[in-house]
């Protein structure tokens, strides 16, 4: 189970921005994926190049649930929706639903 | 009065069994036209093969041991072909195509959907990453075609192997996430995979130290039919 706090943000690029944070760096302080040499940016692909791991994905998840404040169904577990950063934050962010304080 | 007793598999009789016979003989047709060689492998497999691809780890409450340290039921097929090419260079891509008994203790058993004994007919590629991606689409073709003319049409869909630990939910989620497991789905049964699809990435390569001639570990990918569940649903007289 994860035990990361994802931080209250209010609209889209605070949540990438928060993401890209995230990703560069609780992630990878816990699990030590193998990080490429440039930083990670919305576009950057995130799984096949090992930015996040198997390990990593959990708290991606978290991450992304905890900040939206809504469960991530499972059909939405696909690359079509997780691959890049920007990819999660059209996918899961709704300015109209950002939860409330 | 027939006396029920408990079965790992089912008992078949002639006919049924020349169903399922009928079944592998087109499987093993989409092997041969993908060039794959025949080979026939043993019920048991070493624990030590098992360790080494890691299927004590991830799969331990499956795995069924037929004596307590050194031999176990193979729970696959494809694991034979990885044991038996290990350390070895192959100078031009490989299929192999296996039909055999497979066991996993699985906690609830129905004829034709969940044996604790089955079997299964896979073809099992060796090769670099693009003409595997290659293959794998050709193959998800074949199958579909093969199950239609069975009665069973379906749908492939992203799946995650059953994964024993609670700490494995990352490598189920990065399965589904990256599609390296697809099922073929029969609706009519719940969902019931016929046959799935499982790239390996260099994983098996890397672990049994079959490389390519440039030193990289070989990709594998796996094509598997559980040739039960297909003779059990299938239209009989289209088989």
């Amino acid at each position: 189970m994860s035990n990361f706090l994802a931080p209250r943000v209010e609209n889209r690029e605070a949540f990438a921005a928060a993401l890209i944070a995230f990703i560069e760096g609780p992630l990878f302080a816990r699990h030590g994926g193998s990080r490429p040499s440039a930083t990670v940016d919305v576009s950057t692909p995130l799984f096949e190049t090992g930015v996040i791991d198997s390990l990593g994905i959990i708290d991606l998840l978290a991450f992304v649930e905890t900040a939206t404040g809504r469960p991530v169904p499972m059909r939405k577990v696909d690359m079509r929706y997780f691959g890049t950063v920007d990819r999660i934050t059209r996918a899961f962010w709704n300015d109209k639903e950002a939860p409330t304080p | 009065m027939i006396r029920e007793y408990p079965q790992a598999a089912p008992v078949r009789c002639l006919n049924q069994q020349t169903v399922l016979d009928r079944i592998d003989a087109r499987v093993r047709g989409l092997a041969a036209s993908m060039g794959a060689r025949e080979m026939q492998y043993p019920a048991l497999i070493a624990r030590e093969v098992l360790e080494q691809a890691e299927y004590t780890q991830a799969f331990p409450h499956l795995l069924m041991s037929a004596c307590p340290t050194t031999w176990c039921l193979s729970p696959a097929v494809c694991y034979h072909t990885y044991a038996h090419l290990a350390h070895r260079t192959l100078e031009d891509p490989m299929v192999v195509t296996a039909r055999g008994r497979c066991f996993r203790a699985e906690t609830g058993s129905a004829p034709g959907e969940r044996q604790i004994e089955f079997e299964m007919r896979e073809i099992v590629l060796l090769g670099a990453q693009a003409w595997i991606d290659a293959s794998a689409e050709t193959a998800r073709l074949a199958v579909e075609t093969i199950a239609r003319d069975a009665g069973l049409s379906g749908d492939w869909e992203a799946a995650e192997d059953p994964f024993f630990l609670p700490a494995a939910a990352g490598k189920a989620l990065m399965q589904r996430l990256l599609k390296v497991k697809v099922e073929y789905q029969w609706p009519q049964a719940g969902g019931l995979a016929l046959a799935s699809i499982n790239r390996h990435g260099p994983f098996f390569g890397q672990r049994f130290h079959i490389v390519m001639p440039d030193g990289t570990p070989v990709h594998t990918m796996c094509i598997a039919v559980g040739l039960d569940r297909w003779a059990h649903h299938a239209r009989k007289e289209q088989v």
